[in-house]
C-alpha cells in the first residue's frame, strides 16, 4: 500500500481528506486515497499517499486552501517519520 | 378522477427535479456508506457527501463547506443548535411566528433554566419589527436571537437583513430558521452574518425527505446532540473535535444526500433568482384570485414581494378542515389545513385554534393549477351547504 520513499498525509476529518483529494487532483498531482497505515494514528481513517517528489507542491496547495494542519509522514526502511 | 394538483410545497416540495429521482436510485444500487471504510465504493460515497456540502457552501456563499452539518430534517438541525448551545441562565429572543420545531425545544429548554422572550408580529402583515426584536434583545443580557425567515403559515418574510451585524455588535448570536426560505430566496450567509442557519433539504431545496442541515459559523462550538460512531477517531470514546463529523453521528442518509446534491445542482443551474421570480409569478394570480372572492379572508402580506409561497386564508365560517377535505375528495387538490405546526403564528393573526387553509405552490406548479384551484374554491364558496359549526364534522 505504501512503498519506501512514499509520503502519507493524514488529516483530522474525512471532510478534510475529501477536500484535499479534490484540490490536489484538480492540480493533476498523482495522489491516492488509502486507509491510514496502522503505524500512524489519525482522527480519520483515510490518508493521502504521494511520492516524496511532490511534497513541496502538495504542501503549497493544501496551505492555499486552509489545510495546512495536515501531518505528512515519510516512509523509509519500513518506518515512518514526520516531516516538519 | 381529475388530474392531481399538489399545492402543499410548504410541507415538502413535489415533484422533484427528474435528476433527483435518478440520483437516489443510482446511489441505492451502488451501496457503501460515506466515511465507513477505504474501499472504492465507500470513497465514492464520501466524495458525494463532500460535494453536496461544497454545493451548499456555493449556494449560500459560505466560506467553508465543513461548517454544514447534515441532519435528518430542519427540526433535528434546530434541536442540535439550541441544545448544543444554550445553558441555564441564557436568554433567547425569538418571534411569535415560530414553528413547533423551534417552539417546542425552547419550551423544553425553559424547564432547564433558559429564558425565552417571544416578540409578537404585526397581526395584519405577520411581520415582526426589527426594532422590536432589537429592543427585546437589549432589555437584558441575551445569548441568541432566533428568527423565522419566512412564515410557514402565511408566508410573511421577516426583516432578517441587518440583524446579524447588529447582533454581533452587541455580542449576541444570530440564528435563522430557513425552513421556508432555503432554495426559494437568494440567501448569502456572509451578508446575513448568521451564526446558525437551519433548513430542510426537501422543501425549497427540492431534495428528498430525510435530509436537512445546520450551518454553524466558524469559531462557534456546539455540544453534540447525538453521540456515536463517526467512521473515524474510533480509538476514542469521545466524539471528534472537527466539524462536520463532530455533530454527525451514525450512518448518513446517502440516497437522500445524493438526491439533495442533484437538487442543488438543479437550483444553481436554474438560478435562485429565477426560482423566486417563478414563485412571484404564481403568487400574483393566486393572491389576486383569493382577494377578489367574497367571503375569503387572506392572511399575511398582500404584496408577493414581501412573502414566500405559503398562502393562508379562511372562507366565511367554513371549517378549514372541511375545505381541505372537499378539495382532496372532489377536486384531487392537495393543500394543508389547520395549524400547520405553528400555533403561535395562528394566535398572532387570530386564527387559533381553527387554523387556516394553506395553499403553497412550488417551482413546478403551473398557472393552470392555480386557476383550477381558484375555480374549486369558487365552487365551494357558492355551495352554501356546509356545516356552519367550525368544529362540526360533515
Amino acid at each position: 500500500m505504501v512503498d519506501d520513499g512514499d509520503c502519507v498525509a493524514i488529516f483530522h476529518s474525512i471532510h478534510r481528506v475529501m477536500k484535499a483529494e479534490k484540490v490536489l487532483k484538480a492540480e493533476k498531482l498523482a495522489v491516492l486515497l488509502i486507509p491510514v497505515p496502522r503505524q500512524l494514528s489519525s482522527d480519520c481513517g483515510l490518508a493521502i499517499r504521494f511520492p516524496l517528489s511532490l511534497r513541496n507542491k502538495i504542501v503549497e496547495v493544501l496551505t492555499d486552501v486552509g489545510l495546512e494542519g495536515a501531518e505528512i509522514w515519510h516512509k523509509q526502511d519500513g518506518t515512518y517519520s514526520l516531516i516538519p | 378522477m381529475k388530474k392531481p394538483i399538489y399545492l402543499d410545497n410548504a410541507a415538502t416540495s413535489h415533484p422533484k427535479p427528474e435528476a433527483v429521482y435518478r440520483a437516489v436510485d443510482d446511489v441505492l444500487r451502488k451501496g457503501a456508506s460515506a466515511g465507513r471504510g477505504g474501499h472504492q465504493q465507500a470513497l465514492s460515497a464520501a466524495r458525494l457527501v463532500f460535494e453536496t456540502r461544497e454545493l451548499l457552501a456555493e449556494l449560500f456563499n459560505a466560506a467553508d463547506s465543513e461548517r454544514f452539518v447534515f441532519t435528518a430534517n430542519a427540526t433535528t438541525a434546530i434541536n442540535q443548535a439550541l441544545f448544543g448551545l444554550l445553558a441555564a441562565g441564557d436568554r433567547v429572543v425569538t418571534t411569535s411566528l415560530e414553528h413547533n420545531a423551534v417552539t417546542r425545544p425552547l419550551r423544553a429548554l425553559q424547564d432547564r433554566g433558559i429564558e425565552v422572550v417571544k416578540v409578537v408580529a404585526d397581526p395584519v402583515s405577520g411581520i415582526v419589527s426589527a426594532d422590536a426584536l432589537k429592543e427585546a434583545c437589549l432589555a437584558a443580557r441575551t445569548r441568541l436571537l432566533l428568527v423565522n425567515h419566512c412564515s410557514n403559515v402565511y408566508g410573511a418574510m421577516q426583516p432578517v437583513e441587518g440583524l446579524g451585524g447588529w447582533c454581533h455588535q452587541h455580542d449576541i448570536l444570530f440564528m435563522v430558521d430557513g425552513s421556508q426560505s432555503a432554495g426559494s430566496f437568494p440567501i448569502d450567509f456572509q451578508t446575513l452574518a448568521v451564526d446558525l442557519f437551519a433548513a430542510p433539504g426537501h422543501k425549497g431545496l427540492l431534495g428528498p425527505q430525510g435530509t436537512g442541515f445546520l450551518y454553524v459559523a466558524e469559531s462557534l462550538e456546539l455540544t453534540p446532540l447525538i453521540y456515536g460512531g463517526t467512521g473515524a477517531n474510533s480509538h476514542s470514546d469521545l466524539p471528534p473535535e472537527e466539524l462536520p463529523e463532530r455533530l454527525e453521528c451514525g450512518t448518513l442518509n446517502l440516497p437522500g444526500l445524493a438526491g439533495l446534491k442533484a437538487a442543488i445542482e438543479f437550483i444553481i443551474d436554474v438560478g435562485v433568482m429565477q426560482i423566486r421570480q417563478r414563485e412571484i409569478d404564481l403568487l400574483k394570480p393566486l393572491l389576486r384570485g383569493l382577494q377578489q372572492m367574497a367571503g375569503v379572508i387572506l392572511y399575511g402580506p398582500a404584496d408577493p414581494l414581501l412573502r414566500g409561497a405559503a398562502v393562508s386564508f379562511t372562507l366565511r365560517d367554513y371549517d378549514p378542515a372541511e375545505i381541505g377535505f372537499i378539495l382532496d375528495q372532489e377536486e384531487n387538490i392537495s393543500v394543508r389545513v389547520g395549524l400547520q405546526c405553528a400555533p403561535d403564528a395562528h394566535r398572532t393573526i387570530g386564527t387559533y385554534p381553527q387554523g387556516t387553509i394553506r395553499v403553497s405552490p412550488g417551482y413546478f406548479t403551473s398557472e393552470t393549477d392555480i386557476e383550477r384551484f381558484l375555480q374549486a374554491i369558487r365552487r365551494i364558496a357558492q355551495r352554501g351547504d356546509h356545516d356552519d359549526s367550525t368544529t362540526g364534522v360533515r
